[in-house]
């Protein structure tokens, strides 16, 4: 290796070690301390009696409704929101892609759900649906209190979760659709394919590999949902994700042990997540750096 | 063209145009509702209806005399700010070296970077608690900058990587060849090439940090480094026994007229960050 | 302006070698062209020397010092790239000034220097523009004004023409020669196109998977070269080529037999291996008269191509008896079809051939190189490669 080569080598390291000592340092330790204390029976209330119970923790959360529950709804929301996410970002994608009039504004007004704070979101949404204040009970003539009962409730926040994600998903689809060639769809036009065959069968198996990447970020994101359930309905109602649950047995109950039990079984059900699509579905997520 | 195709296109127009309009209403329908429900007057907060009847800025006036929000605003701006550049300067200088210097790892680094865009927050945070209780970091600036700089590090790092795979480093060459050293070259070539990625990459990394509600919500507990998410979230308002909903409006409408704003200077920056992580990266 | 000696340089990376023990030098002054087809290591050859590559082995030397361990920076040579690579961000004028600015020169005299590049190239309207209100010819014209302006003492240039249209080629190749004679600086350009070579090059050095196989003036490279690579890469269209055999005094090809001389049949002999027979395309006579060539066939007309001045005929020699050849692939030659080469014939447009028709053609001893097929040693050279 020449002199130059072993320089560039070094430099590499020297400017990518700050990144990458503050993700591990944040990230990689923290996990295994977790770990460790889902080890223990340990709670803040009562640190002195702090005690090694190895899989009980476990034991406990698995053995639990609350977490069960909470993995139904969790799930539940993902997939009612990404399903919902994908069909409605693909219109919306298409129909910037098509309108010729006024396409920054749509774009912009696009990016307003995906900028505003997810909790602002989540309460403007909460107070539209509040039978005192809100107008949507109004204009369907309804008196229910949507968050007051499970499904009502389910339905709010599926509907707020769409609402605030759905430009993500259109911008990524609309960002691959240009990646789709004029020359395909012309040659498919020639061939004899209609508006819906063209779309079908040439472009969205173009599109496959952005679809894919979408679905995986978003599949995850959903699965991680935390503060939309929070402002809503505090998960009550037993509307709870896994994350309130992980958040109520951490943070309010102090409970330390079962808390990072239930954090490292979210962690294991992330990486189920991912392995189901990258396997499964065979994301190359590897990208071809020198070309 | 005939009547028919005249017609026809004109239809096609309409069509994807009535498009456009409930796209742009469905986007900003929220958003007006919030500004109404924080301009009308407490008294007809009850009323049901859309837009308000008369309109009132008492709400905003209980806002901005509230300590606790100004606070909040002002730990929102400066943690986000600092995590941002932190961010942004690491992961500038990560994804230089990823696309310019050849070295073992580089793979290794990308996948990494992945690894933890794709990881669940919750799970670290009672590790964080606890040891940010012990290292005195709770309640801080810095206990929220740390993990903020590094969950954005992998948006950093892709979506910098991508733009700066797109500056054509000849020039680079081009550069040494015409007697610059490496700093020059970066100076007076490749930093200006690099400024709207690095633009974009920052205005993404501080929307997600001005955003988090997780971290915010366990990490901090008083006016110290509360930040705006958890303020509006925990908001009890001036009485105990009025629903807060006026106050928790203007203080919405508050922090999301900025980010407005800027969505509407920087709308293709930020499209052009988005898509290069996601798409071309 | 400096004369350059290259001694054994080497490239490799990874296993494969780009360039092999290059040694050669290049005068002061000199236009000296690298050229040979992609792959061939001519622009690793040309970095190596401006110092953007490390060499492996071997030295590089200009005026007598040596350079190897210098930046890019530090050896005053100035290099125009394939992309032009000019730096978008900048309008022209900054373009062409910063490498004044980066030496630190007085402003007056960045601006005199930066009006005189423009000048001569004609850029002086252009001076405010960004190069992305350029056309491509006007870019490349930037890239050489930046290479001017630092009066380096060397010039450098890598493919520069081959990004433009044809016509604008040609232009740009009669701005560059006289471009160079001007100034008189020692330029080194690489090129895979042959014409360029030719027309361009004081000498030219031909290249191929990263060895230099000779080296001289177009004039020497084209009437004597040392091997079948470099016969069949210079000059369009290209050498004709058919497989021959030495028999007793005479050499045997599909289209008939010829009588060697004296001096030629003791290389031939002496040849190892199956021969290969080269004639050029303007050495075919159309005769009239069978007595007037050493070697007269007729030949049927399948392709004419009539270009004004000149008229190429194409037909098609039956390999009867003879074994197919094997050219080296990338001279990209057409070989023709099974048992069948196809060869080219210059004739004059007074002949009024046309296709289909069948005409006599001659052929002359000395006109004719013998090569080895397998080595590509040219037989017909006494002393082998020749160097300048």
């Amino acid at each position: 290796m020449s002199r130059r080569a072993a320089a560039e080598h070094r430099l590499a390291w020297l400017l990518c070690a700050p990144a990458v000592i503050a993700m591990l340092v944040v990230t990689a330790w923290p996990m295994l301390y977790a770990v460790w204390l889902s080890l223990f029976r340990y709670d803040l209330r009562f640190p002195d009696q702090r005690q090694f119970v190895g899989l009980d923790n476990y034991l406990s959360v698995l053995g639990s409704g609350t977490w069960w529950q909470a993995l139904f709804n969790t799930l539940l929301i993902t997939v009612g929101s990404v399903s919902v996410e994908l069909v409605l970002g693909f219109v919306f994608a298409l129909v910037m892609h098509r309108a010729l009039v006024g396409r920054r504004l749509v774009r912009a007004s696009l990016l307003v759900p995906y900028g505003i704070i997810t909790v602002v979101a989540a309460m403007s949404w909460r107070f539209a649906f509040d039978p005192t204040t809100g107008f949507v009970n109004a204009l369907l003539g309804l008196h229910g209190a949507w968050l007051a009962e499970r499904w009502s409730a389910f339905f709010v926040i599926i509907q707020t979760e769409i609402w605030k994600t759905t430009p993500f998903m259109a911008l990524l689809l609309l960002a691959g659709l240009t990646l789709v060639p004029e020359d395909l769809l012309r040659a498919a036009r020639v061939d004899g394919a209609n508006a819906l065959q063209r779309f079908f069968r040439v472009t969205l198996p173009l599109m496959r590999p952005v679809i894919m990447v979408a679905l995986l970020f978003r599949t995850l994101d959903a699965f991680r949902i935390f503060d939309t359930v929070f402002v809503q309905t505090r998960g009550a109602q037993g509307t709870d994700s896994v994350s309130i649950v992980g958040y109520n047995t951490l943070i309010t109950r102090l409970n330390l042990g079962l808390g990072s039990a239930v954090s490292v079984l979210i962690f294991v059900c992330v990486l189920a997540i991912a392995a189901v699509y990258i396997k499964g579905f065979g994301i190359d997520l590897s990208r071809r750096e020198d070309s | 063209m005939s009547a028919a195709e005249a017609n026809g296109g004109r239809m096609e127009r309409l069509f994807w145009g009535a498009g456009s309009a409930v796209v742009v209403i469905y986007a900003l329908l929220p958003v007006a509702w919030i500004v109404s429900l924080s301009l009308k007057r407490s008294a007809d907060l009850g009323d049901n209806r859309f837009l308000p009847d008369v309109v009132s800025l008492e709400h905003y006036a209980t806002v901005f005399r509230d300590p606790q929000f100004s606070a909040a605003l002002l730990n929102s701006v400066g943690i986000a700010a600092i995590s941002t550049l932190a961010a942004v300067l690491l992961g500038a200088f990560t994804a230089y070296a990823i696309v310019r210097l050849e070295f073992p790892g580089r793979r290794l680094i990308l996948a990494g970077a992945l690894a933890i865009a794709m990881f669940p927050p919750i799970s670290i945070v009672g590790p964080l608690f606890n040891t940010w209780r012990t290292l005195g970091l709770y309640d801080t600036w810095a206990g929220l900058v740390l993990p903020y700089m590094t969950f954005t590090l992998p948006l950093a790092i892709w979506t910098l990587a991508a733009f700066f795979r797109e500056i054509p480093w000849d020039l680079d060459k081009a550069a040494r060849v015409d007697g610059a050293t490496a700093l020059q070259a970066f100076l007076h070539v490749i930093a200006p090439l690099a400024a709207p990625g690095v633009f974009s990459a920052a205005i993404l990394v501080f929307m997600f940090a001005w955003n988090d509600f997780l971290f915010a919500a366990s990490l901090t507990s008083t006016d110290h480094a509360r930040t705006v998410p958890a303020a509006i979230a925990f908001f009890t308002g001036s009485s105990r026994f009025e629903q807060p909903t006026g106050s928790v409006a203007a203080a919405s409408v508050v922090v999301t007229v900025p980010v407005i704003i800027v969505v509407l200077l920087f709308q293709r920056r930020i499209v052009a960050g988005l898509t290069a992580g996601a798409v071309k990266g | 302006m400096s004369d350059i000696e290259l001694r054994n340089l080497s490239k490799r990376f990874d296993g494969t070698t780009a360039v092999k023990r290059a040694s050669f030098s290049i005068h002061d002054g000199e236009f000296f062209i690298l050229v040979g087809p992609s792959g061939c290591g001519k622009s690793t050859l040309l970095n190596m020397i401006v110092g953007l590559e490390d060499a492996s082995e071997g030295e590089i030397l200009v005026d007598g010092e040596r350079v190897n361990d210098l930046d890019p920076r530090d050896r005053n040579m100035a290099m125009v790239f394939q992309s032009y690579a000019i730096y978008p961000h900048m309008t022209v004028r900054e373009n062409m000034a910063f490498p004044l600015k980066l030496a630190r020169l007085p402003k007056q005299q960045i601006d005199s220097r930066v009006a005189r590049a423009a000048g001569i190239l004609e850029l002086g309207d252009l001076l405010d523009r960004k190069p992305a209100a350029l056309s491509g010819g006007q870019r490349q014209r930037v890239a050489m004004g930046r290479a001017i302006v630092r009066e380096p003492r060397v010039f450098l240039l890598d493919e520069p023409l081959s990004n433009l249209d044809a016509k604008l080629r040609v232009q740009m190749r009669t701005e560059i020669a006289r471009l160079q004679r001007r100034l008189g600086t020692t330029t080194i350009y690489v090129t895979h196109d042959q014409t360029e070579a030719m027309t361009l090059g004081d000498r030219v050095a031909v290249l191929r998977r990263g060895e230099v196989l000779q080296i001289g003036t177009p004039r020497q490279l084209y009437e004597q070269p040392a091997n079948l690579f470099v016969a069949g890469f210079i000059g369009s269209p290209a050498m004709n080529f058919l497989p021959a055999r030495y028999n007793a005094g005479r050499l045997e090809l599909p289209i008939g037999s010829l009588e060697l001389g004296p001096d030629l049949r003791a290389a031939v002999a002496a040849g190892e291996g199956p021969l290969v027979a080269g004639f050029r395309p303007d050495h075919l006579r159309a005769v009239g008269d069978r007595a007037q060539a050493d070697l007269c066939f007729a030949a049927r007309a399948e392709v004419v191509e009539w270009l004004g001045a000149d008229v190429f005929a194409y037909f098609d020699v039956t390999l009867e008896g003879f074994e197919a050849m094997a050219l080296p692939e990338d001279l990209e030659l057409e070989t023709g079809r099974q048992g069948c080469s196809s060869l080219v014939a210059r004739i004059h447009p007074g002949a009024g051939l046309k296709e289909g028709d069948t005409f006599d053609l001659g052929l002359d001893a000395g006109q004719v190189q013998v090569f080895e097929a397998l080595s590509g040693r040219n037989l017909s050279l006494s002393g082998g490669l020749h160097q300048a």
